[in-house]
Order: C-alpha cells, then sequence, then structure tokens
C-alpha cells in the first residue's frame, strides 16, 4: 500500500518525468524560432523558458493537442518579441552597460560566411521584433498569413506589411550587396 | 544594381533563416532548461517576466481609466464636435483612363488625363499624358475635400498629392515615387482619418495577366515613409470594390449605386435610370438616361454622374435623380485609342464641410 508521501512522491516523479518529455519534445523547436526573434541566444533562452512555465502551469486550458505546437509557438513568440523589447529599452541598456556580444566568426576560417548571409544576417538584426516575428512565424515555421496574424495577435493585413517591410529591406541589402 | 526576383529572395531567406535558427552556440542545454523550468514552476517565484508585468499592468489600468474618461468626454460633448451639416459638392476629378490593370497591352500606351469639372465651366486638365503617354489615374479626393491624390506612371510609378483651391487650382504637394518594383501605377485611397494613402501591390499572377489572389495593401504616411497597415486603412477587399482591381464593375458599371447617406439606390436598367429607396422597395424610372456606367453619386445626394460613350470620347452628364431639373453635360473627354472606358472607380467628387 502506498503511503501518502511516498504516492506524492511518485506523483512527483511522474511530474517531473512528464516535464522532461514535454521540455525535451519542444524545446529545440522552439529555441530555434526565439533565436530568431530575438537579437541574441541567452535572450532566446530566456524567451523559451518564460514561454515553457507558462505553457506548463496552464497546459490544461489547451482542449485540442492538434493545437498544441501553435498553442505553443504563440506564447514563445510572443515572450519573444516582449524580451527582446526589454533587452532594446533605454533602461535595460542603461543598466546593463555590458556590450552585446555581436557575431562571433565562425571557428573554421576556410568556410567563411557568405558574404550574401552576412548582409543579411546585418539586415536581419534592424528589423523589428515583431517584423523579426512574422518572418520567422511564416517564412521558417511554414504558418500561413492568418495562422501567423493570430500568433502574433495583429491583423492579417498587418501581418502582410510587416512581411512586405522586412523582405524589401532583406532585398535592398542582397542587391547592394550583389553591386 | 542586380535586381532580385521574388523566388531568389525568399530562397535566399529562407536559408539565412535555417542558419540563423541553429546558431544557438551557447544555450542551455534541454536538460539544464528543463530544470530551470521546473524550478520555476515549482516554486511559484515571479520570474522576470511576471516581474515586468505589474509595472506593465498599471501602465494598462491608467491606458484604460484614459480611454474611459475620452470615452466619457465624447458622450458628454467635449470632444471634438462632428462635421457640422450635409456635404457639398465641389469639383468632380476625372480620369478619362481605367484605373485597374488591364489585359490589352495597348491600353497603357495610349496614357491617360485628369481633369477637374463642376456644372457651368469648362473642363480643366491638371494631370496630362504628355508626349510619353504617362498613366495618371484614379485621382481620389481627402476625406475632408483639401488634397487630391492620383496614381501616376511614367518610367516609373508614383502617387501624386495636390492641394486644390476653390477655383481649381491645383498646387503640388508631393511626388511619392514607388519602388522598381511597382510595374504599374497605383492607384490610391485614404484612409478615414485623411491622414495615410493605401493602394494595392502584387496585383499579377506569375504569367503577368491581372490577379488579385496575391494582392498586398501598401500604405504611406502623406510625407511618403511606409508604413504598416493598422485600422481604419483601407483593405484589399475594399480597395478592390473602389475600382482599383474591378474590372467586372467597371466594364459593367451599371449595377446599384448606394446614396452618400446610404438611403437611395441608383441603377441602370436597358438604358433607363432607375432610382429609389436602398431596399429596392420603391423604384422609379427617372429617365432614359443611362450610358456606359453609372459614376457617382453627389456628396449632397443630389446628382448623379452617368457616363456616355460618344465616339472617340465620353460624355460626362449630371442627372437629377428626381427628375425635375435637366441633365447637365459637363464636358466631353478624350479617349485617344484606349481599349476601355473609365468607370466608377475613376472618379472622385470633392466632398466640402462647411
Amino acid at each position: 500500500m502506498t503511503t501518502p508521501s511516498k504516492a506524492a512522491g511518485i506523483h512527483e516523479l511522474d511530474e517531473d518525468a512528464r516535464l522532461a518529455l514535454f521540455v525535451g519534445e519542444h524545446y529545440e523547436r522552439l529555441l530555434g524560432l526565439a533565436r530568431l526573434i530575438c537579437r541574441d541566444t541567452s535572450d532566446a533562452a530566456d524567451a523559451v523558458q518564460l514561454g515553457l512555465e507558462q505553457a506548463w502551469r496552464s497546459r490544461a486550458s489547451l482542449r485540442d493537442e492538434e493545437r498544441l505546437r501553435p498553442w505553443l509557438d504563440r506564447i514563445v513568440a510572443r515572450e519573444a518579441v516582449r524580451v527582446s523589447k526589454r533587452s532594446r529599452s533605454w533602461l535595460s541598456r542603461l543598466l546593463a552597460p555590458t556590450p552585446e556580444v555581436g557575431w562571433i566568426e565562425p571557428a573554421d576560417g576556410l568556410a567563411p560566411e557568405p558574404a550574401t548571409r552576412a548582409a543579411l544576417r546585418a539586415a536581419y538584426q534592424t528589423l523589428s521584433a515583431e517584423q523579426r516575428a512574422v518572418v520567422a512565424l511564416h517564412m521558417h515555421s511554414g504558418y500561413s498569413i492568418r495562422q501567423t496574424a493570430a500568433i502574433v495577435g495583429a491583423p492579417e493585413e498587418t501581418v502582410r506589411s510587416r512581411l512586405r517591410l522586412a523582405k524589401e529591406r532583406l532585398r535592398r541589402e542582397l542587391e547592394e550587396e550583389a553591386r | 544594381m542586380t535586381t532580385l526576383d521574388d523566388r531568389r529572395l525568399d530562397a535566399e531567406i529562407a536559408a539565412f533563416l535555417a542558419s540563423q535558427a541553429a546558431d544557438v552556440a551557447g544555450a542551455p542545454t534541454t536538460g539544464e532548461m528543463t530544470e530551470r523550468v521546473r524550478r520555476g514552476v515549482r516554486t511559484g517565484l515571479p520570474t522576470l517576466g511576471v516581474g515586468i508585468m505589474r509595472p506593465r499592468a498599471v501602465l494598462v489600468l491608467v491606458l484604460v481609466g484614459l480611454c474611459l474618461l475620452y470615452a466619457m468626454a465624447m458622450i458628454g460633448g467635449g470632444a471634438r464636435p462632428p462635421l457640422a451639416g450635409p456635404a457639398g459638392n465641389g469639383w468632380l476629378a476625372i480620369a478619362t483612363q481605367p484605373g485597374y490593370r488591364q489585359t490589352f497591352d495597348t491600353d497603357w500606351a495610349t496614357g491617360g488625363d485628369i481633369y477637374l469639372a463642376k456644372p457651368g465651366g469648362e473642363p480643366l486638365l491638371i494631370a496630362g499624358r504628355g508626349d510619353d503617354g504617362a498613366r495618371n489615374v484614379c485621382p481620389t479626393f481627402s476625406p475632408d475635400g483639401s488634397m487630391l491624390a492620383y496614381g501616376h506612371d511614367s518610367l516609373g510609378a508614383s502617387v501624386i498629392l495636390l492641394r486644390v483651391a476653390e477655383d481649381g487650382t491645383v498646387q503640388s504637394l508631393r511626388r511619392i515615387p514607388l519602388p522598381m518594383s511597382v510595374i504599374d501605377a497605383p492607384c490610391p485611397r485614404w484612409s478615414d482619418d485623411g491622414r495615410r494613402l493605401a493602394w494595392l501591390d502584387n496585383l499579377r499572377d506569375r504569367n503577368g495577366a491581372p490577379s488579385i489572389d496575391a494582392a498586398t495593401v501598401s500604405v504611406v504616411t502623406l510625407d511618403g515613409t511606409p508604413v504598416e497597415w493598422t485600422i481604419g486603412d483601407p483593405t484589399v477587399d475594399e480597395l478592390a470594390a473602389s475600382g482599383a482591381f474591378d474590372p467586372v464593375r467597371a466594364a459593367d458599371g451599371t449595377g446599384p449605386l448606394l446614396s452618400p447617406d446610404g438611403g437611395s439606390r441608383a441603377i441602370c436598367d436597358a438604358g433607363w435610370l432607375i432610382v429609389g429607396p436602398a431596399d429596392g422597395s420603391a423604384d422609379r424610372r427617372v429617365g432614359d438616361l443611362c450610358g456606359y456606367s453609372l459614376a457617382a453619386w453627389s456628396p449632397d445626394g443630389t446628382r448623379i454622374l452617368l457616363f456616355h460613350d460618344v465616339g472617340g470620347a465620353f460624355a460626362a452628364t449630371l442627372v437629377d435623380p428626381d427628375g425635375v431639373d435637366p441633365p447637365v453635360e459637363l464636358g466631353q473627354f478624350p479617349i485617344n485609342g484606349a481599349r476601355s472606358f473609365p468607370g466608377r472607380g475613376d472618379v472622385s467628387w470633392q466632398s466640402l464641410r462647411p
């Protein structure tokens, strides 16, 4: 017969195991999504952590398992936008005078990043967090305009505008690089 | 400068995004992240997100309070008073060439003009096609009637912004050039507050035929700065219905046209102008007055504009919907070889507010 304390221990173990499975299943994908929205890996990790905490606490509210992926993406994408804006606020810059770490040269000197990739990276960093979010969700995660609008919580026309402006900026950089 | 096509751009972006998403060196391992999440969930301590939410919650409450105060002021009459009185009729801006994309290439070569017209005077040419056959299309008065915008294409697309004086003289305010990727004169329309202009882009399919399937809305402020679409800006459907992309309606511009107050409707049937309540309950024949297009109601609802084909040109005629006053011809406007006539989306009636 299981004592209440032992039962509680088994329950906790199960809970921990379930959490580990949950994180293991989604972490890598969510980290990649957050990395595309945030400007660096540490912000992306923060956003994913906050998102996973929020998702785990409120997972009972998800009634349709089919919706798990867009539901998670929505939570993490919004968290990533918020974290990205927070890290760029004047207050955070005032309180955190350490300069942000820029792009690190690849270790393999024989395979430098293509010039076009470097140009895109530089241009991508100039996009707003909201623009990076719609680019990541639509062009990387494969969501439709409508789905992307639902995830970021904006009208479809706003999403189209953000995508168009983002692509125009990226196009300009690539065309400049090709000159 | 090398010009990228859309497919190559998308491919470059997709490849970049894939590499960027994988650029997570230094991120916690899965196990480390699991532990972080577990600690956050178990302890229930306010995470960084919650800590920021507190002042944010206060800010939200303050904003909500301000909105409530503003709403109360509106209800109490303390806000900006609504426009007083019914709108008056100002100038009519008429384009001689349709604004929507067509499939006949020869139409583009003729170019198009924009005139201002009023009863009792001769039409004033304010935007001419010139020797290079420029296209001047889709004139549109701002909601307050003070400015006129139109699309222009002459070796490059742009939106032109004018100020129109009472006597019909115009002052050029701005020319907003569009990217080289835009291959035709845009058909601009105003935002509700008259502070932005919007038009449809990407109006061709892969074969170059007119298509609205992939259309997007471009929005700029009046100084030409591109901005994101927002509530109050025209939508794709609204722009398409306004004549920016509606070849069916423009070719058959005789369908129901509601009066500005929404209470009446006009329709052309077998050449007869028929007017009645908007619900169609009491239609009456006004006269055998219809031509090829039932173009517009006047802002004050007392006149209807009709276009007639007069052979090589079209005539613009004002008709009394009550059938009392005789029709008045505003003028005849040359087509110059174009194979299609302007229609409902190619005229804008200046609305004058006291």
